[in-house]
């Protein structure tokens, strides 16, 4: 209790000396900044303005020519698109193509069921026999067709039956009349292989799209370029075939000429 | 001056000292308590500083970026203008999807009718009823009527001797001729029914040709492609066809070599028995 006397005694009788020191402090203290409602408004709205200028001076107008020049783009994409899908790739015109590929799959269907009706017409047993392997086309069935052949055209007459150069032309024209069988085995198989490829492409060219038919196009064209080499080969056998009969026709003329020139010798010596 | 003094003396003495006292105990209690202004972190002279600094930004930096944006925008512009011309005029001329539609269209009319017309020509010649019925039926394209060609060919090309009027082995040989003959005439047959089917879809895949656009040929095309291996493929049926039959003219040539072989042996055979 003592000291707080002494202290209001204090205080009270130097009231005023604290007075003016008081006085003196708030007067000293350094003045706040006034803030933005001052005497410098003028100076940042100016500033805020030449902000504004800039903005509505430099970016305005240039994304005024960005958005031109986008909208310029645009137009040209819609141009682009529009011809691309009603000049280069109309949905109808694909349509109907993909209808076609169905259509003429059914009709090579139906061609390939033409082409593989039997033929057969030999009656009796060795001829059906032989006339099965030929029409079979079963490559397998290539090595039964010497013994069939046999069957039917006979073998090679044997030496005592025959004279050399004849059994060498016998031998000879039945090696080209079989393997021409042999071939036909073979180029039947490939003509149904060739087809079964076909008939594939053709699914793949129905389920493709616009951009990917030439590549589908492209496998086609590799196949007609093989058929058209065993198109080849097949009419190189039937020349090939053709050349031993004109050549074995040419042998018997030979043939026939000695036989002449022989038989003409043995008058004239029956005459001696 | 002294009006100050007099002020001053007077607020520290005398009986009005104790107001003044009291009001600047108050005045100094409001400043001590009243809450401080603001005080903004810059000045005026720096806001502007920064305001400048942004409108530096806006101009030198954003705008130069706009323009060079302005400038790629006016280069893709042109490039994508070069690329619908390139389309449009080069690739893709309208005026030439059109020709070559017309093109189409045209050679439909110009010679479709008369290559049909050719193909269809009439070259039947046999005059006998047996030979006219057996060329009629050869040349049908019926797959359908094998038995009654059969009968036809018998009838104008005989049937097989009976076994007792000929060597079983020529008998034998003779039906394999007749067959591969007749094989070969049914084989044409069926190839005349699939020509007519092949000139069909060709017809299609043509007149879709004159309705077609650039995107939907390629269709076209890998179908006709197709198409081609197909006919490959009975061309080389065909061939096969001529293969069996050539191969039996050999073979019965030959064969008819190998008879006169055994007959002369036979023959030699029986003059040499004769004379013993």
């Amino acid at each position: 209790m003592d000291l707080k006397r002494k202290l209001l005694r204090a205080l009270r009788e130097h009231r005023t000396k604290l007075l003016v020191v008081a006085l003196l402090g708030a007067l000293i203290a350094p003045q706040p900044t006034r803030a933005q409602f001052g005497l410098d408004l003028p100076a940042i709205v100016a500033a805020i303005n030449s902000i504004g200028s800039a903005i509505t001076g430099t970016i305005t107008p240039a994304l005024q020519v960005v958005n031109g020049a986008l909208g310029t783009l645009n137009g040209l994409m819609s141009g682009i698109q529009a011809f691309f899908g009603n000049i280069v790739y109309p949905q109808n015109a694909i349509n109907r193509a993909l209808g076609l590929v169905g259509a003429v799959q059914g009709q090579y269907t139906q061609m390939q069921a033409t082409s593989r009706v039997s033929v057969a017409s030999a009656t009796l047993a060795n001829p059906q026999q032989l006339e099965q392997l030929l029409l079979s086309r079963d490559p397998q069935n290539v090595p039964g067709v010497t013994a069939n052949y046999q069957t039917i055209y006979q073998t090679v007459p044997l030496p005592q039956n025959a004279s050399p150069q004849t059994r060498d032309l016998i031998d000879m024209s039945d090696a080209a009349a079989q393997a021409a069988m042999k071939r036909a085995i073979a180029i039947d198989a490939i003509a149904d292989t060739e087809m079964q490829a076909a008939d594939q492409i053709n699914s793949q060219l129905a389920q493709a799209a616009p951009g990917t038919a030439p590549m589908i196009e492209a496998e086609a064209a590799a196949w007609l370029v093989r058929a058209n080499a065993y198109t080849q080969s097949a009419l190189g056998d039937v020349m090939r075939l053709r050349a031993v009969t004109l050549a074995d026709s040419g042998a018997q003329l030979k043939f026939n000429a000695a036989n002449g020139a022989q038989i003409q010798q043995n008058a004239l010596d029956s005459l001696k | 001056m002294d009006f100050c003094k007099k002020l001053i003396s007077s607020c520290l003495t005398g009986r009005g000292r104790a107001p003044i006292a009291v009001f600047l105990a108050m005045l100094i209690a409001f400043g001590l308590v009243a809450p401080p202004p603001a005080v903004a972190q810059l000045g005026a002279i720096a806001i502007v500083a920064a305001a400048a600094a942004v409108v530096g930004v806006i101009t030198n930096t954003i705008g130069g970026l706009l323009g060079s944006a302005n400038g790629l925008l006016g280069t893709i512009n042109g490039f994508v203008q070069a690329l619908a011309n390139l389309w449009g005029n080069v690739v893709y001329p309208v005026n030439l999807i059109n020709q070559a539609l017309m093109m189409v269209n045209q050679l439909v009319a110009q010679f479709r009718g008369l290559v049909t017309a050719i193909d269809h020509v009439n070259v039947l010649s046999a005059t006998l009823p047996n030979p006219s019925a057996l060329e009629v039926i050869m040349r049908n394209g019926s797959v359908a009527d094998f038995g009654q060609f059969d009968q036809d060919f018998r009838t104008t090309y005989q049937p097989l001797p009976p076994v007792t009027d000929i060597n079983p082995g020529d008998l034998q040989r003779l039906d394999m001729s007749d067959a591969l003959a007749m094989d070969t005439l049914k084989a044409l047959k069926a190839s005349d029914q699939v020509v007519a089917q092949t000139l069909q879809a060709s017809q299609t895949i043509e007149d879709q040709a004159a309705q077609a656009a650039p995107g939907s040929a390629a269709y076209l095309t890998g179908t006709g492609l197709i198409a081609a291996v197909e006919n490959q493929a009975m061309m080389q049926r065909m061939l096969a066809a001529e293969l069996r039959e050539e191969a039996g003219i050999l073979a019965h040539t030959n064969a008819i070599r190998k008879r006169q072989a055994d007959m002369a042996s036979q023959f030699r055979q029986d003059t040499s028995t004769l004379f013993k």
